[in-house]
């Protein structure tokens, strides 16, 4: 991890930071060798003044300091269930015993590692704080994600030994065995689809570099990551923030001082484990490489891999398990040829749709200025992705926030592998009018959403009623996106690993977790009288963004808010959808009727008609894919379904 | 005041909102999702401060379903096309009759093609723009929001206008003691038209309708 650069581009170097600055750059550079030496502790020489700082203990994982988690949301539901998260963030998940990090370094915590040596640079260039995985964070933010880290990177390291485990248990490929069929043979296949059946070994973030050749920041890191970090960033940092120390009065250089120590001791706790899921990656890698894994064996789904699950997935593991807990390599396997993704892109060639144009306008909108889709190259495959799907899914097309959510897919997955996991996104686990032309579905569970927020938190939807705001306004486009950019990078991933397993249900249990969690500032906002309708919209939506605290989110997601079957949700929506439908169709019905006159003029105040020529398509397409709702999403199993709640 | 940017996706909705709001242009900004919010407060030629409350809308046509619930309690709209995307503004029609149907009967709308400084690209006439708001009675204007040009004199414009509608109206249901007058209705004469290569005559266009 590029900590070194992190402490001195972000924030306001102050004369502490010099030496803190420094100091974590000695701490990341110390990871050129650390490798070889992961032993050895580099901390000491890289603190230089250690005691005047009790606070700076290297060892992360002796030191929970469970207050150093800026995160203002704190678990407010202890959690009965040992299995199911911790409810101390920095993790009472089965962890071997305190302070064994040491001896066990290559706990590969592998997540984020290549891309943070891959935008390490960039964010030194830029001097722009990003997130582990290249999103751009405020200052405030990327200070509350470094201790977050401090103290979780142990709970990753102990998560990827575990899920190796049992990858290797439950999946494990007899010799001579053929790799079990069209299934995995599905799984393990590259972007390119003439590729032969192999089995799958656990990835590093971006693994699609040898199926494209794409230089994205983030393959291209994957093999040189320790030395990306240690060599170029942490001289830059030094030199920064000595030209750039200003010269604050005695009692703010103090504070700073503190606060800069505090963070330079996040800094190198993360160095650390990111060295430590560095040498883990590759150990996962050769281990694999002899004993290759058998993904539809390994993650079919069960009990104990859906409590693993919810605890999380290591980076290094999800597209596999993603792919097959979504149904998304099963639709691959069942495909016929002219399904298939090169195919189905193949028609493509020298078409023109109102989707493609809707694409295109959106390509450079789609996380601008993250390194990894700054290359035209990657660019192009989020286009030929949405592309593909809006031929294979004609009654979507293309709906404004899929874009946002195949561009996060291929962040981590080849373009085949995305392509099918939106496909299982829309086909399986969302009903099937959420993103089409009509978006009936999605309004459907905005209201749903709603009542849910009214049976749970009656004190809240007054609030946003007396100010014109409906709270279905701010959670929209938490659903629409899936997460993606509403709730911090890894928040994220860890919302679609439920998800893919059990379904829709999770995003309104993490809208309500989130909900829960901001109730007491909402109320205090509202009894502030201070703040319009407007702003109080704008505070609520932007909260989610610093929920760094996966692990505590989740644990309220599952724990914290009451029984949430996915039955329900359907009756519930059920219930909403006429209504819904009902309006949906006037509207369009109108727009039609008013197109059979065109030309005239539209008098705003008065009663004439107008001219819809073009809205004439796409309103009765929509009527024509009205009917075939699906409302029945849920995939998950429902006889543990709930399992949690009652717990 | 609530007022409310409407327009085809990648008009420059979004973009024209802050610059107003924070004097920041991107042009790498993200498409919007659903609804974004804004606010800021200018002062009229009289003294009086108006804070603008402004929601910035999601451009696909799709989601004009989820956004129109919006409309509702918006006195100002802020209809936006691109000058230099002839098909943005054949739309605006389709947009105006979105807010007959889901917007208060008395919404302030003005026209407003975006990226002026766009000029070697321009495919749509200012002539033609012009034309149309007179036929719609709607006002219109020219903007950049990446030079800023005119983008002040957009808002300042439609908070202005509905300021004075809002204080005759109130003048008026004093005086009829009904506060269902239309003092807005088919007046075509207050199209304000405003040449994006001079931005120095924008204050001049202040001028009062009805």
């Amino acid at each position: 991890m590029v900590t070194g650069e992190h402490v001195a581009g972000s924030r306001d170097p102050t004369p502490a930071n010099d030496d803190l600055g420094a100091g974590a750059g000695a701490g990341a550079a110390s990871t050129v060798d650390g490798e070889a030496d992961g032993e050895a502790d580099p901390d000491p020489e890289s603190d230089p003044d250690p005691k005047s700082d009790p606070e700076s203990d290297p060892n992360p994982e002796s030191d929970p300091d469970p207050e150093s988690d800026p995160d203002p949301e704190s678990d407010p539901d202890p959690d009965p269930d040992p299995e199911s998260d911790p409810d101390d963030r920095c993790g009472t998940e089965p962890e071997p015993e305190n302070g064994a990090v040491s001896s066990k370094k290559d706990g590969n915590a592998a997540d984020k590692l290549t891309l943070a040596a891959g935008n390490g640079h960039k964010r030194s260039s830029s001097g722009i704080p990003r997130d582990m995985y290249g999103f751009e964070l405020s200052p405030e933010d990327a200070e509350a994600e470094a201790a977050f880290y401090a103290s979780y990177a142990h709970v990753l390291q102990e998560r990827v030994l575990r899920w190796n485990a049992y990858a290797a248990k439950k999946g494990k490929i007899k010799a001579k065995a053929k790799p079990h069929g069209e299934d995995s043979t599905a799984v393990a296949a590259p972007a390119t689809p003439t590729t032969p059946t192999s089995p799958i070994t656990p990835r590093t973030p971006v693994s699609h570099k040898s199926a494209s050749g794409d230089a994205d920041a983030y393959s291209a890191s994957a093999d040189g990551e320790a030395s990306c970090e240690a060599s170029g960033p942490p001289a830059k940092s030094k030199a920064k923030s000595k030209s750039k120390a200003p010269k604050p009065d005695k009692q703010t250089r103090k504070e700073l001082a503190k606060a800069e120590k505090a963070r330079a001791k996040a800094e190198k706790a993360r160095a650390k484990a990111d060295k430590a899921r560095a040498k883990a990656t590759a150990k996962a890698r050769a281990a694999t490489a002899k004993s290759a894994i058998d993904p539809a064996k390994a993650f079919a789904k069960c009990d104990e891999l859906k409590k693993m699950v919810r605890l999380g997935i290591p980076q290094q593991w999800r597209p596999a398990v993603w792919l097959q807990t979504s149904g998304a390599s099963k639709l691959r396997a069942a495909a016929s040829p002219d399904e298939a993704y090169a195919t189905v892109l193949a028609q493509a060639e020298g078409m023109t749709s109102e989707a493609m144009r809707q694409i295109d306008n959106d390509l450079d909108r789609t996380f601008p200025k993250h390194p990894s889709l700054d290359a035209a190259e990657v660019k192009a495959k989020l286009r030929r992705v949405l592309v593909a799907y809006s031929i294979r899914n004609q009654a979507v097309g293309y709906c404004q926030s899929m874009n946002f959510v195949v561009a996060f897919m291929l962040m981590r997955m080849t373009e085949d592998e995305a392509f099918w996991l939106l496909a299982a996104t829309l086909e399986l686990l969302l009903p099937a009018q959420y993103y089409s032309r009509s978006m009936v579905d999605s309004s459907v569970d905005q209201k749903v959403f709603a009542q849910l927020v009214a049976a749970k938190m009656p004190a809240l939807p007054p609030i946003f009623e007396a100010e014109g705001i409906p709270l279905e306004l701010i959670s929209s486009q938490w659903f629409l996106c899936l997460y993606v950019r509403s709730v911090p990078t890894e928040t994220t991933l860890r919302v679609w690993d439920a998800f893919f397993y059990e379904g829709s249900k999770i995003l309104f249990r993490v809208a309500l977790a989130l909900v829960r969690s901001f109730e007491p500032e909402i109320m205090a906002m509202a009894s502030s009288e201070l703040i319009s309708g407007g702003e109080l919209f704008m505070r609520v939506k932007d909260m989610p963004a610093s929920v760094f605290d996966c692990d505590a989110l989740m644990d309220l997601a599952f724990n914290g808010i009451g029984s949430l079957p996915a039955k329900k949700i359907d009756k519930m929506r059920a219930k909403l959808r006429p209504d819904i439908q009902r309006q949906y169709e006037d509207r369009a019905a109108r727009h039609n009727t008013n197109q059979a006159l065109p030309g005239a003029p539209i008098p705003l105040n008065g009663s004439s008609v107008d001219n819809h020529a073009h809205d004439h398509a796409t309103a009765s397409a929509d009527l024509s894919d009205s009917d075939s709702s699906d409302s029945s999403s849920d995939s998950s199993d429902s006889s543990t379904d709930d399992n949690s709640d009652s717990s | 005041y609530t007022v409310v940017l409407i327009g085809d996706s990648a008009v420059g909705k979004s973009n024209l909102l802050s610059r107003f709001t924070r004097d920041e242009f991107s042009l790498e900004s993200k498409s919007t999702i659903g609804v974004e919010f804004a606010t800021r407060s200018i002062s009229t030629d009289d003294g009086k401060v108006l804070k603008a409350q402004i929601w910035d809308t999601a451009g696909q046509e799709r989601y004009r379903a989820i956004t129109s619930a919006y409309y509702r309690g918006a006195v100002g709209a802020l209809l936006v096309y691109d000058i230099s995307k002839y098909e943005t503004f054949s739309n605006v029609e389709r947009w105006l009759k979105e807010l007959r149907d889901h917007a208060e009967n008395h919404i302030e709308v003005m026209l407003v093609g975006n990226k002026s400084d766009l000029r070697h690209l321009r495919v749509v006439m200012t002539e033609d723009a012009e034309a149309f708001a007179q036929e719609n009675g709607i006002s219109f204007i020219e903007t950049s929001a990446l030079d800023a040009s005119n983008v002040e004199e957009a808002f300042s414009s439609i908070l202005t206008k509905i300021y004075e509608k809002v204080s005759r109206k109130s003048m008026n249901s004093d005086a009829a003691g009904s506060g269902k007058t239309k003092p807005m209705a088919n007046n075509a004469s207050k199209v304000i038209v405003v040449d994006n290569e001079n931005d120095d005559a924008a204050p001049a266009k202040k001028k009062k309708c009805c």
